[in-house]
Order: structure tokens, then C-alpha cells, then sequence
């Protein structure tokens, strides 16, 4: 069973700098300059033994070629030729591709939907001029690599490679994981993917044997020739070492082999030499093997030839894995005796595989939310990341994601909603949507590998979305449930589940990443039907071996004291194998169940989890109640930034007052108190916004239950705020967010680097009378008073304020502003100003 | 083989500098924003990856006079200087995500930990300087004050020069957007100076004066040698 090998390139961009080739030099258009000289390189590559050229393209790109009076196209076809002369038939060319050079979002300014346009051109060019395969190397973001991928796909039928660098923690600088690469790339149809640059043979083997749990394909290793010295740069590896090094990789399942930085020629000579060697030997052994074809399999399994039994699931972000427990109970169980002749810590490993219990949030979802509906309709992310990264804090494993609202275009919220959210949690997502397109952008959008959910027994949904699921590699829920309805037994249940299967499985989806929900009825209204479902989940468990997920509140609808039914039929799910269930994290005493069956399984091995869960309750609770809320005043209790005693002083006030009541003679004469104690430098910065975050509890408070009756939101009036085209220092935009909307504003943040079209289109739309503009450099602050120039071409009249730390009053009025703030109590001065002139003028 | 064990360090947090990014001006504050900052602090410890490129280059070599710095300032600085050093430093993309998530869920621990995140950044790039001065004089030479694009009359542009050279991206995933801004958002770069004569070294910061806390400068907004100015310079 001995896998193809093949032999890739050395070092490039040493070699050029050799002949000539420049510090800061662009490799690419050196070789347009000087074509003989790459030329040589690459011969000298063949001669040692490469089978695959990458061509000189690794940074030939459009935001990397500006300026230099060449096109991508050029470049390419220039340098895709040279290879190719090079190669004389004896090699294949790889268009190699590497990161843009630009960090993508969110950590950088760049779009996801950019970034694949710029590979797209790249990738058109390389298919075009006769390139055998695509090669996307030394990345570093998922994100990015996902695009390259998306982008190569859909605009070449060419083979694609790719490969990422890492440091020793087993990260990438934008802290990928092996895991995530590996799950996320393989979803999306790679066909080979390794490891390249970041270090020398030695660090990566901890590397390639983690990847090897990962995934089936064809493992790359194009390591550098040890590592650099810090001071010169130069590598101190030779070639003999280097080739003797890499002998262990062939034995962890590695089958495509080169060399990256530092390396040449005789580096590719040495591992050839290398790779016979170690084919020779093998040869020796199969033939030894011959006759004892017991012990084949596990011996194929340390040499790694054989992989599949020890193959890992699961779903992931770019940094995070939720691994999926093991194939089924009944394995476990039909496996148990023979485990146990070998000892228990087989056995206990055994069952954590097996029962792994991984908490889906609900809570991104406006089906009955009052308060979210609002968000979704005003485009209030902030309030949207708020639940995710409560429900992040509160336990979750995956975040469910849902934004379908009537009146809300659903794969363009889709898109924003899932880009906001990976931007402050690191959870897998489960897409939930039934909206094809609005799938698409959800998993197109996600950084990493999703859940959808959901299909059912139904042809026709079955037929439109697991193309989708099969195109970006992601895992699908299954509701057992069709045109007819949701069947009354669970064997009818059953048999949906096992057409779905069947349906997944010829689309190449495999069973294993089938997730079937067997649907809890409310028992109010159904309940003979909780026994049917739990009856389902324990079959499709056990006996079709499928991951289980159930939407588990539901079961209590119309009870009073909803979280005893709620947590107690979640705890008969789990015991029958239920291992996904979808819950809200944020209710306590259904985390404690599922802390207490991780316990109970064996999961949470030592219930180490368990303990440090609870240990810290039982101090909190021997510690005396606070009755301090009883006494303070709503003042005090702001000034000191006490979120909780806020909250509990407003709810007591709106016994007595209305809520507008409560804000203008309670909170906001509290926060102008505050104001007036920084102002007076009688406190500082810390204290004011602990000051603004706790009235903050009050005002959300009051925004639900007006949300919850249906009331027009209380607004002192409508402010859009952005930081400027360019900056993406808005911490100041921010405080000054927090405290404006504290005062009764409406804010409309629209966010970080935002382009001048954007402010004005929004002003325009929304019809503010007030615009707050942020920069933080000098090189940005340019752009402020573009997008000022732009409003007030607009024509429209709103008032203009601006802030940030290079700005000062003279400086804000000659870039055309109206108000300089100098900090946030500025602001609120301003706001105050300019709404009582509008409200004046009418 | 020299330089082999300057590695990129995180040793500690200056709480008066930190108290200075967040414009303290000697109030007395409760023990429970005390306690705040040292929880913020301890958070962008954990979030921080700090990590290190540096070069040294010949003065006259081809591979620095292709950089061709711009400006009066950094000509001085190098001066009778043999060797320059070119170096960058970051926290990693770690500390942004901390900072993004707790201005949505925190704004005054994001507010906190930004401040611990420029306190924390300095001190990496000041550690570097302070071993890379030990290992220049053991030579015998004398290492130069540490000099970054947009001090003086270094444009902000040079940053970009920086980055390619030390091919930031790929050693240490610091890349520059289009504004050069540096991202990760808590990064330095600079040059330095290896001589073979000492040169006086700037002043530092009131943030290590020991009257910090109650410097009646301070309490009135200015300072005792124009330090403050060079501070706010700094923060871009």
C-alpha cells in the first residue's frame, strides 16, 4: 500500500538573491528582468530530482504589483513560461500563490470578498497560460486560504495544493490550528495540504503526526533548512542533514516532499536520496510481511499507512475545534470486552471518544425575540455580538446562528451577522437557516468549518441544500420531518433519518458528519410524543450510529416553571445519546445539567470541569448577601459602576415611573454627575466608562421592555458614528458610542475603516441631524475631511463632530468640521446642543 | 552564534505607565478599579504573543543604503555608526481580539487593556534594546537610542521599507495596511545605531519616575522636562 511520492522545489528567493536579486526586491518582476536566471534555478531543481516546479508567482498579485507598471497577467504567463522551460516536460508547474500581503478581516482591513477577487485574477491568469496545478503557500490565515481556495475552484478545474506556516505551539501567527486547517480545507475539496516555511525538519514532525488525525489527503512537508540566524538571516542546516532529517516523514504518512526557505538544490538531491532509500526499505518489509497478514493493519497503522480508523471529526473556527465524540455507543459497547482484556486506560479513552457532549447556543435567533428583531432591523451588531459572547462565556461549544426576519434580506444579514460574530468569539457555527442562499453566504462567510442547519426528509430541500453542504465541506442537521409533517412514531422518525443519510451520503457527504434531530414536541400539546422522540434518539444513536441533536426547550412550552421539564428531559436525551443539544447557556441550571453529565459519562475525566464549576459557587454562597442595593441610591450606584444594582434600582423606579422617567430624572442626571466628576478630574477615565457600562444595565433594561410591548424605541435622537476610511483605531469612537447611547441617543455605528460613501449613504438613509468621525493618525485624518468634504457636497445638513488623538480644535475646523470633542463628555455636550437646536427649530 | 538568544520578552507591566495612557492625573481611586486593572493587566498578559525580527546590517552596505531612509533625524542618529539594526516587534493578533471583544462586551476593560497592551509593547521593544546593548558592548560598541518611522523627520512611510526588509509577514505576521497602520494594532518598529563611541541616550518618560503618583507637574497636566509632548507623539 505504498503511497505515490513526489518531490517538490527548494528555496527560491535565497537562490535569486544569489544572482543578484535585491533586499525588498520583488522576486516576480526580477524574473521578468532577468528570465535565464530563474531559469537556471529551476533546471538545477529538475536535475536534483523535483517533480513539481513552483513558479516564480509566490507574491504576483494585484495589491502587490501596484506601482511596478506590470500586470498580474504578465507576470504570470512571464514566469508560468520560464518554469515551464525549465521543467522541458520533465516536471509539472505549479502556480504558486502566497498571501496577499494584507491581513484580511477582521484583525485587518481587507474584505473576504476582496481578497478572493485578487486570487481569482490570479488564478484565471495561471490556468490560462497551461499551469498544471495551484499551489497556495506559507499562509497564515485561514481565512485567506479559504478564499484562494473559493477562488480557485470556481475559476480553474486545476488541482489545488495548499500549504500553511506554523510555529511550534502547533499555531499559525493568526492562531489557526493544525486541526482547523486540516478539517476546514478538507471540507472544501483540497487535494493535497501540508506544512511549509515556519521551521526546520525537527519541529515539524509534532505538526505532521496532528494532521494525520485530521485528514485523508495527501500530506505536504516543505520545511526551511533549520531555523535562521536571528542577526543575518542566514540558515544553518546542509543539505546532508536536511535529507536525513526528513526520512521520519514518509513513516507519519507524509507523501509530497520539498524544501522552503534556505534550502537549494542539493537539499532536493539529499531528500531524493532520501525517499529511495526509504522506499527500498519499505519494499524489504511488505515482502518480510508477506504470510502474517494478521498483524498487517496494525502494523500499517504505526507506519501510517492505513489512517481512516483514527480519523477525527468535528466542526471548527480558524482557531477553535469542537470535536465530534466517536462513531457510535453500540461499538463502544460491542468492543467493551476486548478492551478491557488490555486494561482500563484504553477504556476510558474509549469513552470519551465515544460521549462528547457539545452545547449548541440559541440564543442568535429573533424567533420570539422582541429585543433581537429590533437589532436585526437596525443593523445593531453590537447587540448581536453581546449574545454571542455571553453564550461564549456561559459554556458554549458551537453558536447557532439565525437571522431570518420578514423584511430582512437574509443572506446579505447572514453574511454580516457571521462576520460579526467570529469577529469577538472563536466558536464553531451552526448556519441555521431553511433559505438556500442564505446558507451559502452563512458558510461562505464562516471562517472555518460550519454545521447547517437544517435539511428534512423532503426531496426537493434535500436537492438544493446538500450541493451547498457538499461545496464548502460543512456538517448537516437532518430533521426527521417531511412534506407529511412530523410522523407521530419514532419509527417513521427513524426512516426520514435513514433517507436523509442515504441522501447525504450520495452527494459524497459522509454519515458520520450527518447530524439527525429526532424534534422535541411541546408536551403541553403532545405528550405521548416525548417518549417517541427519546425512543428515536436512543435508535439513531446507538444502532444507525448518527450524531443526535435536539432543540431541547421546546419540550416545556406553555408550563409554568419551565426549567424543571426543560432540564429534566435533557438529562433523558443525553443518557439516550443525545450529544448536540441546542439550548440557551445562559440559564444556569441547564449548563449544571450538562456539567453534571459530562461528570456522570466520564467525559469530563476527574470531573475536573464539574468542580471548578462548582467550587467557586459554594464560596460565593457562604459569602453574606449584598443588601447594599436596598439602601444605595441609583446616583451612587452608577458612580460606582455597579451594573447589577443599576438594573435592580431602574426595575424598583418603573414601579413608580415611566420608563422615560426613569432615564431623564434617574440615569441621566446620575451620569451628568459622573461627567461632572471627570471633568473636575475627581475621578479618571476607568471610573467613567465603569460609570457609563453600569447605567448602561439600566437603559437596556428599559430598551427590552418597551421591545417586549411593542413601543417605539426611546430616542433622544439619531447620531451615525464611524471611524474614518483607513483607521481602525475606534477604542476612542467607542467610549464615546457608550456614553451617547447612555444618554438617550440612538447610535448608528458604523464601525471601523469605514469608506466616505458608506457615512454619507447612511446619513442620507437614516436622516441624522449629528455625525461623530474618528482618526487616530495623521495619515488618516486626511480621509476625515474627505468624508466631510462629501457631506456637506451631499447637501445634507447635518452638524459634524470629530475627535481623536492628533486632532485639536484649530486643526478639527480647518478639515470643515463643526465640533471638536475632546473626549467622550464632550460629545455628550454637543449632542445636547444640537438637539435641542432641531428640536427648537420644529 | 551572536544574537542566537535575544528572544522576544514580556517581563512586566509598568502600572504608571499604564495609569498614564489612561490619563491619570493623581486621583485617589477605590480598590475596586485597582483590582480592575489588575485583572485587565493579567488578560493581555495571557492574550500576548510577543515575537521578534531584527537585523544587523553594515551602515554602508549595499543592503541599508537600498532602504534609503528619509531625514535629518535618522541620519544623526547613525552618525559614526558602523552597523545599523533594524528590528519589529508585536503582541500578536491576540491582543486586537481581546481588545474587539471587550469593547462590545466590556468598554471600560477594553479601554484598561489597551492601555496594558501599549505598556506591554514597549516594554518587549525595550527589552530587545536592553539585550541587544549588553551583547553590542560585550563587543566593545555602543548601541544607539531606538528610533521609529514618525519620530522627527523619519516619515511614517518608512515603516513600510522596515517591513519589507525584515519580511515582518512572514517572520512574525506584522503586515501593514494600506493607511500604514501595523497590524497587529501593538507593534513596533525602529531602527538602532551600533557605534564604536557612546552616545548620549534621550530621557525617559515620567512613567519611571518614582513621583509619578504625586508629581505636582502631573496633577496640573504638564511635566517637569517637556516629556508629556513626546508621549502623546508617541501614542500614534
Amino acid at each position: 500500500m505504498m503511497k505515490k511520492r513526489v518531490i517538490l522545489d527548494g528555496g527560491m528567493g535565497t537562490m535569486l538573491q544569489a544572482a543578484g536579486l535585491g533586499l525588498g526586491e520583488r522576486p516576480d518582476v526580477f524574473g521578468m528582468k532577468h528570465p535565464e536566471v530563474v531559469e537556471r534555478v529551476q533546471r538545477s531543481y529538475v536535475e536534483a530530482g523535483s517533480q513539481v516546479l513552483y513558479a516564480n508567482t509566490f507574491g504576483t498579485n494585484a495589491h502587490k504589483l501596484e506601482g511596478t507598471g506590470y500586470t498580474v497577467e504578465e507576470v504570470v504567463s512571464a514566469n508560468i513560461a520560464i518554469a515551464k522551460r525549465a521543467a522541458a516536460g520533465k516536471a509539472k508547474v505549479a502556480l504558486d500563490v502566497g498571501p496577499i500581503g494584507e491581513l484580511l478581516e477582521p484583525l485587518g482591513m481587507l474584505s473576504f470578498e476582496k481578497a478572493y477577487e485578487i486570487y481569482a485574477q490570479v488564478v484565471r491568469a495561471g490556468a490560462s497560460c497551461g499551469a498544471d496545478l495551484i499551489i497556495f503557500e506559507t499562509m497564515t490565515d485561514l481565512y485567506e486560504v479559504k478564499a484562494a481556495v473559493l477562488a480557485a475552484k470556481e475559476n480553474s478545474e486545476l488541482p489545488v495544493w495548499t500549504t500553511m506556516s506554523f510555529e511550534a505551539s502547533g499555531r499559525t501567527f493568526t492562531g489557526t490550528t493544525v486541526a482547523a486547517m486540516a478539517l476546514t480545507l478538507t471540507g472544501l475539496g483540497v487535494d493535497a495540504l501540508g506544512i511549509n516555511c515556519s521551521l526546520g525538519p525537527e519541529e515539524l514532525v509534532p505538526l505532521v503526526e496532528e494532521l494525520r488525525y485530521w485528514t485523508d489527503l495527501p500530506i505536504i512537508v516543505k520545511p526551511n533548512a533549520g531555523l535562521p540566524d536571528p542577526a543575518t538571516g542566514e540558515y544553518s542546516m546542509g543539505a546532508e542533514e536536511f535529507g536525513k532529517r526528513m526520512a521520519v516523514f514518509p513513516k507519519l504518512g507524509a507523501s509530497v516532499f520539498g524544501g522552503c526557505c534556505g534550502t537549494n538544490p542539493d537539499f532536493i538531491k539529499a531528500l531524493a536520496d532520501t525517499l529511495a532509500e526509504a522506499d527500498q526499505a519499505e519494499a524489504e518489509e511488505t515482502a518480510g510481511e508477506e504470510g502474517s497478514r494478521q498483524d498487517i493493519s496494525s502494523e500499517r497503522e504505526k507506519t501510517g499507512d492505513v489512517i481512516e480508523r483514527k480519523l477525527h471529526r468535528g466542526v471548527c473556527s480558524a482557531s477553535q475545534v469542537a470535536k465530534f465524540g466517536g462513531r457510535q455507543n453500540a461499538e463502544r459497547i460491542q468492543e467493551s470486552g476486548r478492551i478491557q482484556e488490555s486494561g482500563r486506560i484504553q477504556e476510558s479513552e474509549r469513552i470519551q471518544e465515544s460521549e462528547r457532549i457539545l452545547v449548541i447556543g440559541e440564543r442568535i435567533n429573533p424567533t420570539g425575540k422582541k429585543r433581537f428583531q429590533q437589532a436585526l432591523r437596525e443593523g445593531d451588531m453590537n447587540y448581536i455580538m453581546e449574545r454571542a459572547i455571553e453564550q461564549a462565556d456561559a459554556g458554549a461549544d458551537i453558536l447557532d446562528i439565525n437571522v431570518g426576519l420578514p423584511g430582512i434580506e437574509e443572506a446579505e444579514m447572514m453574511t454580516r451577522v457571521v462576520k460579526a460574530v467570529q469577529s469577538v468569539v472563536s466558536l464553531p457555527l451552526q448556519i441555521d437557516s431553511s433559505d438556500p442562499e442564505a446558507i451559502e453566504a452563512g458558510l461562505r462567510a464562516c471562517n472555518g468549518r460550519a454545521i447547517v442547519n437544517s435539511v428534512n426528509g423532503e426531496q426537493e430541500v434535500l436537492e438544493k441544500v446538500l450541493p451547498i453542504v457538499k461545496k464548502y465541506g460543512a456538517a448537516v442537521v437532518g430533521l426527521t420531518m417531511d412534506k407529511g409533517g412530523i410522523p407521530e412514531t419514532a419509527e417513521a422518525r427513524i426512516a426520514i433519518a435513514e433517507r436523509i443519510v442515504k441522501a447525504a451520503e450520495s452527494y459524497g457527504i459522509p454519515r458520520e458528519d450527518v447530524l439527525i434531530d429526532a424534534l422535541t414536541l411541546t408536551i403541553s400539546a403532545q405528550q405521548k410524543q416525548a417518549a417517541e422522540t427519546l425512543k428515536a434518539v436512543r435508535y439513531i444513536r446507538e444502532v444507525m450510529g448518527l450524531h443526535c441533536v435536539l432543540g431541547v426547550s421546546n419540550i416545556s412550552f406553555g408550563l409554568p416553571e419551565r426549567i424543571h421539564i426543560t432540564s429534566s428531559f435533557l438529562t433523558q436525551a443525553m443518557c439516550c445519546g443525545l450529544d448536540f443539544p441546542i439550548i440557551n447557556p445562559n440559564q444556569k441550571e441547564i449548563m449544571d445539567m450538562v456539567f453534571s453529565y459530562r461528570a456522570l459519562s466520564g467525559e469530563d475525566v476527574d470531573s475536573a470541569a464539574y468542580i471548578e464549576r462548582f467550587a467557586g459557587e459554594a464560596a460565593e454562597k457562604a459569602a453574606p448577601a449584598s443588601s447594599a442595593a436596598a439602601e444605595m441610591d441609583i446616583e451612587t450606584a452608577v458612580l460606582k459602576g455597579l451594573k447589577q444594582e443599576v438594573a435592580d434600582l431602574t426595575e424598583k423606579h418603573l414601579e413608580t415611573m415611566s420608563e422615560l422617567e426613569v432615564i431623564n430624572r434617574k440615569l441621566i442626571p446620575a451620569l451628568d454627575i459622573v461627567g461632572d466628576k471627570y471633568e473636575k478630574q475627581q475621578i479618571f477615565l476607568p471610573q467613567l466608562i465603569n460609570a457609563a457600562n453600569a447605567a448602561c444595565a439600566g437603559f437596556d433594561l428599559i430598551k427590552t421592555k418597551i421591545a417586549a410591548r411593542g413601543g417605539e424605541s426611546l430616542s433622544k435622537g439619531k447620531i451615525v458614528m464611524a471611524t474614518v476610511e483607513g483607521d481602525i483605531h475606534d477604542i476612542g469612537k467607542n467610549i464615546v458610542r457608550v456614553v451617547l447611547e447612555n444618554y438617550g441617543y440612538q447610535v448608528i455605528d458604523l464601525g471601523r475603516d469605514v469608506p466616505v460613501e458608506a457615512v454619507v449613504e447612511a446619513v442620507l438613509k437614516e436622516e441624522v441631524s449629528l455625525v461623530g468621525l474618528s482618526a487616530l493618525m495623521t495619515t488618516t485624518v486626511s480621509s476625515m475631511q474627505k468624508t466631510i468634504a462629501a457631506l456637506r457636497k451631499s447637501g445634507h445638513s447635518c452638524k459634524i463632530f470629530v475627535g481623536g488623538a492628533v486632532l485639536t480644535e484649530s486643526y478639527a475646523m480647518e478639515i470643515g468640521a463643526d465640533y471638536y470633542a475632546k473626549d467622550a463628555k464632550a460629545s455628550v455636550d454637543i449632542a445636547k446642543e444640537v438637539f435641542q437646536y432641531c428640536s427648537g427649530e420644529r | 552564534m551572536a544574537g542566537k538568544d535575544i528572544q522576544a520578552r514580556l517581563t512586566e507591566l509598568n502600572e504608571n505607565e499604564i495609569l498614564l495612557y489612561l490619563g491619570y492625573r493623581g486621583q485617589k481611586y477605590p480598590a475596586e478599579v485597582e483590582a480592575q486593572i489588575k485583572r485587565c493587566e493579567k488578560d493581555v498578559l495571557a492574550a500576548a504573543h510577543p515575537r521578534l525580527i531584527w537585523r544587523r546590517l553594515p551602515v554602508n552596505g549595499e543592503l541599508f543604503s537600498a532602504l534609503a531612509l528619509e531625514g535629518k533625524d535618522i541620519k544623526e542618529l547613525l552618525s559614526g555608526c558602523r552597523e545599523a539594526v533594524l528590528m519589529a516587534v508585536t503582541l500578536g493578533p491576540g491582543v486586537d481580539r481581546l481588545l474587539t471583544r471587550n469593547s462590545v462586551s466590556n468598554m471600560a476593560d477594553a479601554v484598561i487593556m489597551d492601555a496594558c497592551a501599549s505598556t506591554a509593547i514597549e516594554n518587549v521593544a525595550d527589552n530587545f534594546e536592553m539585550d541587544l546593548r549588553r551583547e553590542v558592548e560585550a563587543e566593545g560598541l555602543y548601541l544607539t537610542d531606538r528610533f521609529s518611522p514618525g519620530y522627527g523627520d523619519l516619515p511614517l512611510s518608512a515603516q513600510k521599507k522596515l517591513c519589507a526588509a525584515l519580511d515582518t509577514g512572514r517572520r512574525i505576521g506584522l503586515s501593514l495596511s494600506p493607511s500604514l497602520l501595523m497590524i497587529p494594532g501593538k507593534s513596533v518598529t525602529a531602527v538602532l545605531g551600533i557605534a564604536d563611541m557612546q552616545k548620549p541616550l534621550r530621557k525617559r518618560g515620567c512613567e519611571n519616575c518614582s513621583l509619578f503618583r504625586d508629581c505636582m507637574y502631573r496633577r496640573d497636566g504638564k511635566n517637569c522636562q517637556g516629556v508629556a509632548d513626546q508621549q502623546k507623539k508617541r501614542g500614534g
